[in-house]
């Protein structure tokens, strides 16, 4: 059974975009999926066998609209209305390696729009979970399938879509089959609430 | 149909007739009552009139079925009764139909117990026609949606026409399950009973409750054509499986199915436009399979239109543990001294959790007993999905590779054979497309979702009342709610939504309403304030179909309103649509949300709010801070300024945010 780093997290303001192209409103992720996370922390730690997952307990819905610019005609494109969660509080789960050393506290970004000053987190460790109790419950984030034996978790009834995981040293990646938000599932009761969240 | 086969329909047709001196009787007698009379008085030899005369067993009936077709629609007949009838007292009767969700008791006692309209001359002219199922409803429909199926008070709660269309459905789904019915066993009543009594015992059907999903997120109006196939779907399956079918709604279906058709047989249908669905699926008995014996649940053992009734009353069971826990451990730690208050109640707490568990887990086992015997299954079925798709990922749905571009909007965009075909072959929502290119155009999407699993419960909340009026005992126990209840009110709700469509167009007129399905509308308006027409014509629709649900705490039925700029994208809306949570729930993208209960609708519009300039100017502060729009109206100069608006909130239970929603969309 694998044991986990539970750190919570903390952020201002998120941006956590659906991969919906077309259109001028760009809607926020209210999960903290695996593929945002872990390629976040990866980046930060440097290791590329990092797993972890994200549950967000509470969040504050607002927009923003933002218009991108073409620096080389120096002209503003169609302005974006973008959906931003603020005062976001959750939790992260990390999956426990003998090679991860990780700090009390430290601060990743994540998201969209980072460099207009969203996405900055701070993650603070609470507590190391061995045996954590399992149920049977709603799952409120999203795992893909060929991970979900690193977070016990077994499928009841599923709800598939598609994550997208990137080759290492590459600009392109796969899609891969997940079990999504609102999936019943047989797993550890602190990834289990409602369809949207706990 | 040939007319030489049996019409199950008809097999009521004598509830209609007056009552008659018939050869054999000192009296006036019923012939539905007396189908020995009649059938010694004339016989006509076709199926249909057998059907009349012999379909019941019971020990009034001198003649009874004797052939197999007639002993399933015996069978038939009892399946799509409103109620179990050894259960409601046969003393008072009235012939007129109750509405559980609209009839009051009050206007039972004044109402002619009697209605009788034909005569037996005129019913023997008819059969003698070989008439059709079709010749039937189109001869007596108004007769048949007045008279109650079953004329005991309180078990007068479905319409005759509603039970003829079930025992018609019910007769051909046993047709279809291909059970032997030996000839030997219409020798003797005694014979038959017992083997009717066998039959039902072991005889089984499966309900299954499917419901559609969809994972396209819609950003074109084009995009939209979905629902329009979501709709051609539901037609076709409902084409498709007439018989099956015994309750829809714009995107689940109840059906029963005999157990010979395997319950994936919708997923090549549905698979066709890559939507999924989700299905529960329960394999009853016809009747209690133990009747002698305390079950589970009394109402359990046998077809029940709630397959996940098992779940349900798990549930329930745990949650009401948990509520009188909490009870049970306040009044004991009242009892106990402060200082030793902490001590004792983690060990209450501990013995608590204990019993919970314990129950817990006794559910846990019943139900997975019910999965391992094959008897209750529920899950999700997809389309063969891949584990892996190499980029490019279809932009709308996001589940499968996209293999076609579409590039006429100017915009490339990568789609899936689904997403494609569903672009390509749907109808154009054309005034909508017109919409989006016009300045200051407001939007507002309007969805009625019906609640199944509510309907069911608050159905038999309101049976539970009727009872209670009657004084018949033990209501809890008999207020069944059967099949026929829930086609009785499907029939009233599909009434329902076509008085809708056409309110919502004299009202808003028809260039301003895109009608997306007969639960759906896109309406444009001006302002924000339009949405209280549509709340008003709402409101009278209620009152005039489903009154009594103002009397629940929750409507089976919701509203969902999503009102915005034309342009702003449909899936956003799509969220709150699909998910109601509140009978009634308004959202104003981005200025605000209001949540109103069914029963507080008639109190919210005719809420005055005082002074339309403080109006004006309290939603302009309510958008910058809900705070200060707060503090405006809970303080003394609030009370001088807005004396409705705290009444609104101190005396009717209007939550504040709720009320300063309505004041934008009052003010706009």
């Amino acid at each position: 059974m694998p044991e986990y780093l539970e750190y919570s997290l903390k952020a201002d303001a998120l941006i956590l975009g659906e991969r919906i192209k077309g259109g001028i409103f760009r809607p926020s992720s209210k999960s903290l999926r695996w593929s945002t996370i872990t390629m976040a922390l990866r980046k930060w730690t440097g290791k590329r066998d990092l797993h972890a997952i994200g549950v967000l307990d509470s969040y504050e819905s607002n927009y923003f609209v933002y218009s991108p610019t073409e620096r080389a005609a120096k002209t503003s494109k169609i302005p974006l209305q973008v959906e931003v969660l603020n005062n976001v509080e959750g939790n992260v789960y990390i999956v426990k390696n003998s090679k991860l050393e990780l700090p009390y506290e430290f601060k990743i970004f994540l998201g969209a729009l980072i460099s207009k000053g969203f996405g900055k987190c701070d993650l603070k460790f609470e507590r190391e979970i061995k045996n954590p109790e399992r149920k049977k419950g709603t799952l409120c984030t999203r795992i893909p399938l060929k991970y979900k034996h690193l977070f016990s978790i077994e499928e009841v009834k599923p709800i598939y879509g598609y994550l997208f995981e990137p080759n290492p040293n590459t600009m392109t990646g796969t899609y891969i089959k997940s079990l999504f938000e609102g999936s019943e599932v047989e797993g550890p009761v602190f990834l289990l609430g409602d369809n949207n969240g706990r | 149909m040939s007319a030489d086969e049996l019409v199950p329909e008809i097999h009521d047709i004598m509830k209609l007739c007056e009552n008659t001196k018939l050869p054999g009787a000192d009296r006036e007698v019923s012939p539905h009552s007396n189908p020995h009379l009649v059938y010694d008085y004339k016989k006509i030899k076709n199926p249909t009139f057998e059907g009349i005369c012999k379909h019941h067993h019971g020990k009034n009936f001198e003649i009874f079925p004797d052939s197999p077709s007639l002993f399933l629609l015996d069978m038939a007949d009892n399946l799509s009764a409103s109620t179990s009838r050894v259960k409601i007292p046969n003393d008072r009767t009235n012939d007129a139909i109750f509405k559980l969700w609209k009839s009051y008791f009050e206007n039972v006692k004044n109402t002619n117990p009697y209605f009788r309209p034909l005569n037996l001359n005129e019913i023997f002219e008819f059969v003698r026609k070989n008439p059709g199922k079709e010749d039937y409803f189109r001869a007596y429909y108004d007769y048949l949606i007045f008279r109650a199926e079953d004329a005991k008070l309180g078990a007068n709660i479905t319409s005759l026409y509603t039970h003829s269309v079930l025992t018609g459905k019910f007769y051909r789904i046993l047709k279809a399950a291909n059970y032997s019915v030996p000839d030997d066993i219409f020798k003797d009543k005694k014979t038959l009973v017992s083997t009717y009594n066998n039959k039902g015992q072991n005889w089984s059907l499966n309900v299954v409750k499917y419901q559609i999903k969809f994972t396209q997120k819609p950003f074109r109006v084009g995009d939209l054509n979905i629902f329009k196939v979501l709709q051609n779907l539901r037609n076709e399956i409902e084409e498709k499986y007439s018989d099956f079918v015994l309750f829809t709604t714009s995107d689940e279906f109840l059906l029963v199915l005999p157990p010979n058709i395997k319950n994936d047989f919708l997923k090549s249908l549905l698979s066709k436009y890559g939507f999924w669905f989700n299905f529960v699926r329960r394999e009853c008995k016809l009747e209690d399979p133990d009747p002698n014996t305390e079950n589970l649940n009394p109402k359990m053992g046998k077809l029940n239109p709630d397959p996940e009734k098992l779940k349900k009353d798990a549930n329930s069971a745990i949650e009401k543990k948990k509520r009188d826990q909490k009870e049970s451990l306040k009044s004991k730690l009242s009892q106990i001294p402060e200082e030793r208050r902490k001590g004792i109640e983690k060990k209450i707490r501990k013995g608590y959790e204990k019993t919970l568990n314990d129950l817990e887990r006794n559910w846990e086992t019943k139900i997975e007993k019910e999965k391992i015997n094959g008897l209750f299954k529920e899950g999700n079925e997809y389309i063969e999905l891949f584990s892996e798709i190499k980029p490019p990922i279809c932009e709308i749905c996001q589940m499968a590779p996209a293999e076609f571009t579409d590039d006429k909007s100017g915009v490339k965009e990568e789609l899936c054979k689904y997403c494609w075909k569903i672009r390509e072959n749907g109808e154009k929502l054309i005034k909508l497309a017109e919409w989006t290119y016009e300045e200051d155009i407001k939007t507002a999407w309007i969805k009625i979702s019906l609640n199944f699993d509510k309907l069911i419960d608050t159905l038999e909340e309101l049976y539970i009342k009727y009872l209670k009026e009657l004084k018949i005992p033990d209501p809890e126990e008999k207020a069944e709610i059967k099949f026929s209840v829930l086609s009785e009110f499907q029939f009233d709700y599909e009434s329902f939504l076509k008085q809708l469509n056409k309110k919502i167009v004299s009202v808003f007129h028809e260039e301003n309403v895109e009608k997306i399905l007969d639960d759906f509308f896109c309406i444009k308006i001006d302002n924000s304030s339009e949405i209280i027409k549509f709340l008003r014509l709402y409101n009278s629709l209620i009152d005039e179909f489903f009154s009594k649900f103002k009397e629940t705490a929750e409507s089976p039925i919701k509203l969902v309103i999503s009102e915005s700029a034309v342009k702003f994208p449909f899936f956003e809306h799509w969220k709150y649509l699909e998910n109601p949570r509140n009978d009634i729930d308004i959202k104003l993208i981005g200025k605000g949300e209001m949540k109103v209960n069914l029963n507080q609708l008639n109190t919210l519009l005719i809420l005055r709010l005082g002074d339309k300039t403080a109006l004006h100017k309290l939603a302009k502060m309510a958008e910058i801070s809900k705070e200060l729009a707060y503090m405006e109206i809970v303080s003394k100069k609030g009370k001088k300024e807005h004396p409705d608006l705290q009444k609104a909130v101190f005396e009717e239970g209007f939550k504040i945010s709720d009320i300063l929603t309505y004041v934008k969309i009052k003010g706009d």
